[in-house]
């Protein structure tokens, strides 16, 4: 009995993974838009019901009445407004992958943070329909069979709008070919947009669900939107059904390992699962095609205010006070991650969020091994395990590109931070781990300066040797690099081991400086998002670029964290934002020739079409407007496009 | 044992499956050293399935291919094109994140001759002028004309120091006058001493180039021998241009 019980439970969350994995497909594979934003609209839309009841006493299934379309009509304008052209301005799909991370995680962070601020962080219940019902036997809250139901009706729903009728069809189309789909009358702008809002839509309708029986509280958002990648992924992108089933199998999957196993354990076998389905299909469970990487161009960049920087830095514990040499070592600890970071993952394009795993592993090796033995013994450890880890999520590169890898490494991260917090609490049988070593913030800056001197200098050989011509071709096209004989398999894992052995040098480096250490201290997912977004908004595909991402985000986010602490993470979400719309190639894009002469051009491009739109004005009909991805149609010259062509035409003359 | 020292590549029983589909079937055929292959056949036939087996692409579901009497069956690119097989892609492949002197000196880096930087691009300055390259050695792939596009794909194809040169419809698409220019090209190329094998649609190249000629269809050869005579072959005829009244 008790174990249909919980397999009950296991399919009413499972419902809920399903519904907003569908979502999810919608906006990712129909509109193309990564949105990491998406569990923020579950988020508001269960404050909507949280507030509907205790405010005005209204039944949640009012509430998403009103929440639904409102959910609806704010993605339809979120994409049509500020994704879409974001897309529309490069034709590059890496480039827009990246993009729509970055504008989307600035948006997660202002919504979060605006929650956080007029709510608190508290979480919110409210009691709906808790009376229990007799299903075949199984007693089960009458919220719960109400959310099952639903969810299985909105999802068969779905599937039927897409199966049989004509606005499924042609969104099936979009998901299928982005570029053949104009070709056959498909509005690719209308129908994107369409597709984004429906998404948005049922995160709203699962947000209202979800709060039936779950306390919400500003956080809880980011979890779903991982849940719904993983489902995703699992199931197909664009696959429905498979979403369907996949979001099913993992929510009985979680409560089946609660019961069985070891409840502390239910997130490691969730992602262990799911690292099997991705090495083992990549494409998904229920897909046909394989899923590509998108092999995109990339620049490299020039070489130039590093080393008068690095003179100054050489030089400035002897002038800086504690304070600003703690804010130092902070940035130098995020230079050696970005740094490290773009190191493999700049010239090839990959994303990895595992950074977090390898600097848990250095810091946490230190923690452990340091005061019963030795540092460099910790150091010694802490390597040996690295090189091994590094290797296999190396391995994985063979199989994985894209979107899949990204998700492997976030939940290769989980998996580690997990296996230790289990291994802590049930082995090891300690909260955590005191740290009493004898070094002081100055060895700390000045091992975390040789560091970063070390990869970078590693980095500019690199490129002067014969090995960052071929990882320039490796990361331009795959299949031409390994046809004049490159061996990339080995290029890519020894790349990607020295890549994840700075970070976790990072890590042990940076050990002493807690007093404390416990799991989610040192395996702290932050860190993995902060490196990434710090190294691609500095530029990742030049060395210098990722440490001009981290300077300005450290000293905002320090600053931030000073002045306004309540309004924190808007701020930053907000300064994200801009800056993703302003400088799309980086921040070292700027230090290029034309570099700011573009971003101004942008900047009054931007303030010029709001103007416009104010005006009531279109600059142009939605029908009409070039898609990212779509051929343009053809058309005469215009002036400005035939001085740009006539001035590549003369570059091209010796 | 001199019909081995003569025979550079041996195509035998080569067959590959694509689900229930067959894309070839059973192809066998061998190529003398220092001539020049032709491999014709209609759309579809699966002349492009072969070269990309030949290159190390995709794996054969049967059959074996020999370089010099090495087994190059399942060996991946990288190892093939150190073993001295080379080539074009049907469709120009040149990442723009390198410019054109660059995409042929890392060919020259790796490849069969591992040569440093500098003399890399020395030998690449070398091989673009000697495919005829007019455009800038500076310039990116999107700044460049379509013949200079397929000039940087076969200089890069040159620059692994193959023995054995494969080129995918490499004088498709050029105009009456590149394609003079073109064959002799690839002629000089054959006077050099390479062996080349062409998959092409242009029969003027095909007759003016190959000694030898092998005819697909559907995935089984149907003629061989030399172009005059597997040209007038019925079977080929018929698959060209169906059947007469």
């Amino acid at each position: 009995m008790l174990l249909f019980d919980f397999l009950l439970a296991g399919l009413v969350i499972g419902g809920i993974y399903a519904l907003i994995s569908i979502g999810l497909n919608l906006q990712y594979g129909v509109a193309r838009v990564l949105n990491l934003a998406y569990g923020e609209f579950l988020m508001l839309a269960g404050y909507g019901a949280f507030w509907g009841v205790t405010l005005i006493s209204a039944p949640p299934l009012l509430t998403m009445l009103v929440v639904a379309p409102l959910a609806f009509a704010a993605s339809w304008l979120l994409f049509r407004y500020v994704l879409h052209p974001l897309l529309k301005r490069s034709r590059d799909a890496g480039k827009r992958e990246i993009d729509s991370i970055l504008a989307t995680f600035g948006l997660l962070f202002v919504l979060q943070g605006a929650a956080q601020v007029a709510w608190s962080g508290t979480d919110r219940f409210y009691s709906f329909l808790a009376t229990p019902v007799n299903v075949l036997g199984i007693v089960m809250g009458a919220n719960r069979l109400l959310v099952l139901v639903a969810a299985l009706l909105l999802s068969g729903a779905i599937f039927a709008l897409l199966q049989l009728t004509a606005v499924g069809r042609a969104l099936r189309a979009l998901a299928a070919s982005p570029q053949t789909a104009p070709l056959v009358g498909i509005d690719v702008a209308r129908y994107s947009a369409g597709a984004f809002a429906l998404g948005g839509a049922l995160a709203a309708i699962a947000g209202v669900l979800l709060s039936t029986f779950i306390g919400i509280n500003p956080t809880i958002g980011a979890a779903f939107t991982m849940k719904a990648l993983i489902v995703v992924v699992m199931g197909g992108i664009g696959h429905v059904l498979g979403g369907l089933v996949a979001g099913l199998v993992l929510g009985m999957a979680e409560t089946m390992a609660a019961l069985l196993i070891d409840p502390g354990l239910v997130t490691v076998i969730n992602f262990a699962i799911f690292s099997i389905v991705l090495l083992w299909r990549p494409q998904g469970l229920f897909a046909r095609d394989p899923g590509t990487g998108a092999a995109t161009p990339l620049r490299l960049g020039r070489h130039a205010a590093g080393a008068l920087l690095l003179a100054l830095l050489l030089l400035a514990p002897a002038f800086a006070n504690a304070y600003w040499l703690s804010l130092l070592v902070n940035i130098l600890m995020y230079i050696a991650l970005a740094t490290g970071w773009a190191f493999f993952c700049g010239p090839t394009r990959y994303v990895s969020l595992a950074a977090s795993a390898f600097f848990g592993l250095g810091a946490y090796a230190v923690a452990v091994l340091a005061p019963d033995y030795s540092y460099p013994l910790a150091l010694a450890a802490a390597l040996a395990i690295a090189s091994v880890l590094s290797a296999f999520v190396g391995l994985a590169t063979l199989r994985l590109s894209g979107m899949y890898f990204v998700i492997f490494t976030f939940g290769l991260a989980t998996l580690v931070r997990e296996i230790v917090t289990w291994w802590e609490f049930s082995v090891a049988q300690k909260a955590g781990r005191h740290l009493f070593l004898s070094i002081t913030t100055t060895h700390i800056y000045y091992q975390l300066l040789a560091l970063c001197a070390l990869i970078i200098a590693l980095w500019l050989i690199r490129d002067k040797s014969r090995m960052g011509f071929a990882l320039t071709a490796l990361g331009a096209d795959e299949t031409v690099a390994r046809q004049i004989g490159i061996n990339t398999v080995a290029l890519k894992i020894a790349t990607f081991v020295v890549s994840c052995l700075t970070m976790t040098l990072a890590g042990a480096i940076l050990a002493p400086r807690w007093s404390y250490m416990d799991a989610t201290v040192a395996f702290n997912p932050n860190t993995s998002f902060l490196t990434v977004i710090m190294a691609l908004l500095g530029g990742a595909t030049s060395v210098w670029g990722p440490m001009l991402g981290v300077i300005p985000l450290v000293l905002i986010s320090d600053y931030l964290s000073v002045t306004v602490p309540n309004y924190f993470s808007v701020v930053l979400g907000l300064v994200l934002l801009a800056i993703v719309f302003l400088v799309p190639n980086g921040l070292i894009g700027l230090l290029r020739p034309d570099g700011l002469v573009a971003a101004r051009e942008r900047l009054a491009g931007l303030l010029r079409g709001f103007a416009q739109r104010l005006d009531g004005r279109r600059p142009g009909s939605s029908g009409t407007q070039p898609v990212p991805g779509a051929p343009a149609a053809p058309s005469l010259p215009r002036p400005r496009q035939a001085k740009r062509w006539l001035r590549a035409a003369r570059k091209g003359e010796p | 044992m001199t019909g081995a020292a003569l025979c550079l590549l041996e195509v035998s029983d080569l067959s590959r499956n694509f689900g229930g589909l067959a894309a070839l079937d059973g192809v066998s055929f061998k190529v003398v050293r220092g001539s020049i292959l032709g491999l014709i056949g209609p759309n579809g036939s699966g002349k492009t399935t072969l070269l990309n087996i030949v290159c190390g692409r995709l794996q054969a579901s049967r059959g074996e291919v020999r370089l010099a009497g090495q087994p190059m069956t399942g060996r991946s690119p990288e190892v093939v094109c150190r073993a001295g097989i080379a080539g074009t892609f049907q469709l120009a492949r040149i990442p723009d994140a390198l410019d054109a002197r660059d995409n042929v000196a890392v060919a020259a880096m790796y490849g069969r001759r591992r040569l440093d930087v500098a003399t890399a691009r020395a030998e690449a300055e070398r091989l673009l002028e000697r495919v005829g390259f007019a455009g800038a050695l500076s310039a990116r792939a999107d700044a460049l004309a379509y013949f200079d596009l397929k000039r940087i794909e076969l200089a890069r194809a040159l620059a692994c120091a193959p023995d054995l040169l494969l080129l995918d419809e490499w004088l498709a698409g050029l105009n009456p006058t590149e394609l003079e220019a073109g064959i002799a090209l690839v002629r000089s190329l054959k006077d050099d001493g390479l062996t080349i094998v062409m998959v092409e649609h242009v029969m003027h190249a095909i007759r003016s180039l190959c000694g030898q000629i092998v005819v697909l269809n559907a995935g089984r050869v149907i003629a061989s021998g030399a172009p005059e005579a597997a040209l007038a072959d019925r079977d080929v005829i018929r698959v060209y241009l169906g059947d007469g009244p």
